[in-house]
């Protein structure tokens, strides 16, 4: 089966094939959507409902320009470096972990999935310990309205975490009992598009709220 | 997707968010820092949705879907930090 051009949404024809005429023509829009429609729609729910509060995080930039540009500053920048870091690995190990159920190795994927876990749970130890290390320089929700917008966008993506990781768990148990293979691993699919989406609203939060002052 | 593109492309997203930190920690703000910064999420996010999500290959609707997320909000970060009185006028009722 030839691989599909994806630069191209044109119909694909293999080079050198003996007989064009028969040749298999792939085009991009028959390709299968990846996990399934119902976890696109959440995905579209949840990343609009982030998009929103970016949105409002920036109006209110703009009206209190001092604030937020001081705000960065008193954050933990070590703790908001680590937990992207915690979130880019386990979001790679989660690929590692399609990659491997593609292949058929399904001790593999339960590998993968644990180590993924493990970087979930680090990014919730990491967070906690800024969330203390915040409560100790005096910051809380009422600070002003940068700690206000801080907290809602980092403890809301704090509760994302738990329920992708709650999922992840999911699918490794079944993993592990042997539940996907290489032709049916659509819920898998399904927990990694979902944990992606997570490590995906995190990429602007990050930025946002530690790194742009 | 082979293993060893997955480990480049983890590789190089580790990369672009330590320079961002080193950017938070070193640099005085500025426009070019700002512009930086949202061109080092646009590239994140892409990579995040073609390669780890894998939709590169996916239906055009769902890949576009997705990146238009990351063509659209760093753009608007980049333009409310550089010109926020601009954003200011257009948002006082």
């Amino acid at each position: 089966m030839p691989i599909l051009n994806a630069s191209l949404d044109t119909e694909f024809i293999p080079e050198g094939d003996p007989n064009p005429q028969q040749a298999v023509v792939l085009r991009k829009s028959d390709e299968p959507i990846p996990a399934n429609m119902a976890v696109w729609i959440l995905i579209g729910a949840e990343l609009t409902e982030f998009a929103l509060f970016f949105i409002i995080y920036l109006v209110v930039r703009s009206h209190n320009p001092e604030i937020f540009s001081q705000g960065p500053e008193r954050l933990n920048l070590l703790a908001g470096t680590l937990n992207t870091l915690a979130l880019i690995t386990s979001s790679y190990f989660v690929a590692r972990a399609i990659s491997a159920i593609k292949m058929n190795k399904p001790k593999q994927t339960v590998k993968w999935l644990g180590a993924s876990l493990l970087m979930g749970a680090s990014y919730l130890g990491i967070k906690t310990w800024e969330y203390f290390w915040n409560a100790q320089a005096g910051l809380d929700s009422r600070t002003d309205l940068f700690y206000t917008l801080y907290y809602y966008l980092t403890f809301n993506h704090l509760l994302h975490v738990m329920m992708g990781m709650c999922t992840l768990a999911w699918v490794l148990v079944r993993a592990h009992y042997n539940a996907y293979s290489s032709t049916d691993y659509q819920g898998l699919e399904s927990a990694a598009c979902y944990w992606h989406m997570i490590d995906l609203a995190w990429i602007i939060i990050f930025p946002l709220l530690y790194v742009l002052r | 997707m082979k293993n060893q593109t997955l480990t480049i492309y983890w590789a190089m997203l580790i990369a672009l968010t330590l320079l961002s930190a080193l950017f938070a920690d070193s640099l005085e703000p500025n426009s070019w820092v700002t512009l930086i910064v949202c061109l080092t999420i646009m590239v994140k996010g892409q990579v995040i949705v073609d390669v780890f999500m894998g939709l590169k290959t996916a239906p055009n609707k769902i890949r576009y879907m997705m990146l238009a997320y990351f063509y659209v909000l760093p753009p608007m970060v980049a333009f409310t930090l550089i010109f926020p009185s601009t954003v200011e006028q257009i948002t006082t009722l």
